[in-house]
């Protein structure tokens, strides 16, 4: 009887997930696009094909992969230290905690715009203060066009990903803090530990759930970055910020190409899948290795 | 006998918690259910009061066959051992909740609150919550509760745990009063035995999900049919000595006496207790506890005896009694 | 060592802080004085900006009320399936209760975006498209997994012997849920509620494809269109304006729900 009450929510769930998967499983293996006037047509697995000799998918999965490493591991790190500092005890340390939240709390696209302001080339505050120290004349240019220049833009994603969801992986990770007991430091201080060394000793083995809980959740999220790169950058230039959500979106309301975009987003999500088992698998490895090595 | 379990069992798993349990409580009687953590004491409460359905046999209560019976149906007064006071309603509105439920009018739950309050003296913190009260208020709200439901059984499970030892002694002579005040069977559950004894007509001790022995105070001190009860019954605990052909003697500490020739010892540990002290001694059979009067002097030899009437024999087997001391 | 943290401190406030200042400050600045930032000039203060978002066509505080729309009623649609969802996953045998929750956890951290597409086509075929109260069904499906495991973890934390003396006390099963259990989780509530509201205020792909009319375009898209109206040449002032004004709504938010956030954040870390 109890069980019924699941049904609802399982329902709705089954529903919004369950079957949008089923329908991109069964529409990647059909031609659906303007050539086919929208009429599913079984193509046996063309799109697949295509999406193997894809350049450009295989671009994206690279991109998607460095920005969601890069922006993952720089978030944890100063999550770290956010986390360290506010577990503190100070005065105001309340404010502080919602201030550091508030970059968490505003929609991704209000401030992937804010970026573009800030990035922007001659405008921007951060092009003006390169040019008020020169930093141009280093790579010989005119102005750094952070915007237009490949090997620069990717950077400026990460700093907009990093910047608003760090207060996210900081919060769990101060809650792990918080359930370590400081009587355990008291111990090691009493034993005549470092300071320094409590934390390698204590605290980092102790946050390690938590480190791998906000891990997974943020490399997910981070593959499928979307909002961010579709407003801030639009994929460009030239593709070089391209997310493969973004181009599955691409694909499906600009190409108008419904059968591609399914076999995008499938892909997308059986990688997804692998390198979270691939990640687990490490994790498990090194812990086993270590326990090896004592 | 107005409360009877015949054959009651229950299984988690595959592991009986309870079983093969048989008990009757008469009107105005009050059993305690004592062991040690995990012995099924809690279980058996469970049972009765419907929270957990029995695997075998039949609960009645008032010659009436309850054993799927909802607990609400069964009327059942519980006093738990959290108390499980709801922490967001006042006294007054925790002691209404069951009556608004139970369709009682306005002006009757106003009445019988009113009333409750007055009999346990709480009508001062009527407008408090129970984190506001101290220990031996909530557990007058939960008494009241259980009251209020004019039950046909009462049931305490620990009621005084979370109470500090003054403040139970001081408490337990109101508590019987109160809970015997209607006549109707009362199972109470703790895990001690001076509590039990205070409390209860007669006791079952319960041991892995059985029942070991029930009996009143007296016969569990004087006539344990098992070693378990005669460990469990008395303090300082029972002296067990293992004796010739699968015998195990058993006498109480205050039954060993110093004399002149005996079994020789040697004392490892004083406790002083006041009017008496208990010495931990080393003897060529085992350790021994021993209870003596508080202006006995330690002799250089120390030698013991015990008159043979004084002896519990049992079975080193079973545990199970093979002989009653003949006192 | 109090001299360095206070210092960290400041870096950490100036971090969090000054992209959103920035965006203040180029709200109050003349286009013109926007082009040499910091050159000085005649006319750098203005209002235009403000006054330009708040009477354009629909002004900009609709956005505002069409988020809000949507953020309270995706809110209790997801309470209204989670309660009970929750309140049952604690009953449940044990070993099913557990794989139930690893596949919420899966499903709470699945990229929803990889969705939008069949989502769209659920809309269409249904005619939920440019329909504010359909877009609360996909936010309820997609914040219900977290809300669920929140939820269950608060009701595991009651001891079960304050709902078997309501039990005995005679209360049925929907009394116990709201005279007692609800009441009791009411903080874990009021943590998911404002987790299920942020996440619904903050959307943006789905409502960027279910939404076209420009009416009811909640806060995000709206936004966003600013940003698509031209490639090169944004109104930076203009959005700017619109920026702080759709922050300042979030900004109260955090303010008030502070530690509602921060629990219901670290419930979910911990329990999750």
């Amino acid at each position: 009887m109890i069980q019924l009450l699941l049904l609802p929510a399982a329902l709705l769930i089954a529903l919004i997930f369950g079957i949008p998967l089923l329908r991109y499983l069964w529409l990647s293996f059909h031609a659906d696009s303007v050539i086919t006037s929208l009429v599913a047509i079984p193509n046996n697995g063309a799109n697949w094909f295509r999406l193997f000799n894809d350049q450009r998918f295989w671009q994206d999965t690279y991109q998607t992969a460095r920005f969601a490493f890069v922006s993952v591991s720089l978030e944890i790190f100063l999550a770290l230290g956010i986390a360290l500092l506010l577990d503190q005890r100070w005065r105001g340390r309340g404010v502080v905690r919602a201030i550091t939240l508030l970059p968490w709390a505003l929609p991704t696209t209000v401030m992937a715009l804010g970026w573009r302001w800030i990035f922007n080339t001659p405008n921007g505050p951060i092009e003006q203060f390169a040019k008020l120290i020169g930093l141009q004349h280093l790579y010989g240019l005119q102005d750094l066009n952070i915007l237009a220049n490949p090997s620069l833009t990717w950077l400026a994603t990460v700093v907009g990903d990093v910047w608003k969801t760090t207060p996210f992986v900081a919060l769990i990770l101060l809650a792990g803090l918080q359930t370590i007991p400081n009587d355990l430091y008291e111990a090691f201080d009493l034993e005549g530990g470092k300071p320094c060394a409590g934390l390698f000793k204590i605290t980092l083995p102790l946050l390690q759930p938590y480190l791998l809980l906000g891990l997974l959740f943020r490399l997910a999220q981070a593959f499928g970055v979307f909002d961010l790169i579709q407003v801030m950058t639009g994929g460009g230039p030239a593709s070089s910020t391209e997310s493969l959500a973004l181009y599955a979106y691409l694909n499906a309301m600009r190409f108008l190409d419904f059968g591609y975009s399914a076999t995008v987003m499938i892909a997308s999500f059986l990688l997804l899948v692998f390198i979270c088992l691939f990640g687990w698998l490490v994790i498990h490895q090194t812990k086993h290795f270590r326990e090896v090595v004592k | 006998m107005s409360l009877i379990l015949e054959n009651i069992g229950r299984r988690v798993g595959r592991n009986w918690i309870v079983r093969h349990l048989q008990l009757e409580v008469a009107e105005g009687e009050c059993l305690a259910l004592l062991g040690p953590s995990g012995c099924g004491k809690s279980s058996t409460l469970r049972l009765i009061a419907g929270l957990d359905q029995a695997d075998e046999g039949t609960i009645f209560i008032k010659g009436k066959d309850v054993t799927t019976v909802s607990p609400v149906d069964r009327r059942i007064g519980m006093v738990f051992q959290s108390y499980a006071l709801f922490p967001h309603l006042t006294v007054a509105e925790n002691l209404a909740l069951g009556l608004r439920v139970r369709k009682f009018s306005a002006t009757d739950q106003q009445k019988r609150v009113a009333s409750i309050l007055n009999l346990m003296q709480l009508e001062d913190h009527a407008r408090q919550r129970p984190a506001q009260l101290s220990g031996g208020q909530r557990q007058r709200v939960a008494l009241a509760r259980a009251l209020l439901r004019d039950p046909l059984v009462y049931l305490l499970d620990e009621p005084m745990s979370n109470l500090d030892a003054q403040l139970r002694e001081d408490l337990r002579p109101e508590l019987r009063r109160l809970i015997l005040k209607d006549g109707q069977p009362v199972v109470y559950v703790t895990h001690d035995q001076h509590e039990a004894m205070a409390m209860a007509h007669r006791i079952g001790v319960m041991r892995d999900g059985q029942l070991e022995q029930v009996g009143s105070p007296q016969e569990l001190y004087h006539q344990p049919t098992s070693t378990f009860v005669a460990s469990f019954i008395g303090r300082p605990q029972i002296n067990l000595l293992p004796a010739e052909s699968g015998i195990i003697k058993a006498i109480r500490p205050e039954d060993l006496k110093l004399s002149s020739q005996g079994l020789p010892c040697r004392l490892i540990h004083r406790e002083w207790l006041g009017t008496s002290q208990l010495w931990l001694l080393e003897s060529p059979r085992g350790q021994l506890r021993m209870l003596t009067a508080g202006d006995t002097s330690i002799p250089a030899n120390i030698q013991l005896e015990w008159s043979t009437k004084k002896e519990h024999l049992f079975d080193a087997n079973s545990g199970l009694r093979s002989k009653y001391p003949t006192s | 060592m109090i001299r360095t943290r206070n210092l960290w401190i400041t870096v950490l406030l100036l971090w969090s802080l000054a992209p959103l200042l920035w965006q203040l400050y180029t709200s109050f600045c003349s286009n013109e004085s926007l082009i040499h930032t910091f050159a000085t000039h005649q006319h750098r203060w203005t209002l235009e900006n403000y006054r330009q978002v708040l009477t354009a066509n629909p002004p900009f505080w609709r956005y505002l009320l069409n988020s809000a729309f949507v953020g309270i009623s995706s809110t209790g649609l997801t309470l209204l399936l989670a309660i009970p969802a929750a309140y049952s996953l604690v009953k449940v045998p044990r070993n099913f209760a557990r794989g139930a929750r690893l596949f919420l956890l899966g499903a709470a951290l699945f990229p929803y975006v990889l969705l939008f597409l069949a989502l769209l086509e659920i809309a269409r075929s249904l005619n939920l498209g440019n329909n504010l109260l359909a877009l609360s069904f996909p936010y309820a499906a997609l914040s219900m997994p977290l809300a669920v495991l929140l939820l269950s973890s608060a009701f595991r934390d009651l001891p079960s012997e304050i709902e078997e003396a309501a039990r005995l006390e005679g209360l049925g099963l929907w009394q116990r849920l709201r005279w007692v259990l609800i009441p009791l989780i009411g903080p874990a509530t009021a943590s998911t509620a404002i987790l299920v509201f942020l996440f619904s205020w903050n959307e943006y792909p789905i409502a960027l494809t279910w939404i076209s009319t420009t009416d009811l375009l909640t806060l995000p898209v709206a936004i966003a269109r600013i940003a698509g109206s031209s490639v090169y040449s944004i109104p930076y002032g203009a959005y700017a304006a619109a920026t702080v004004l759709g922050s300042l709504p979030l900004l109260l938010l955090v303010i008030i729900f502070q530690r509602q956030i921060v629990s219901g954040l670290t419930q979910g870390a911990i329990k999750g």
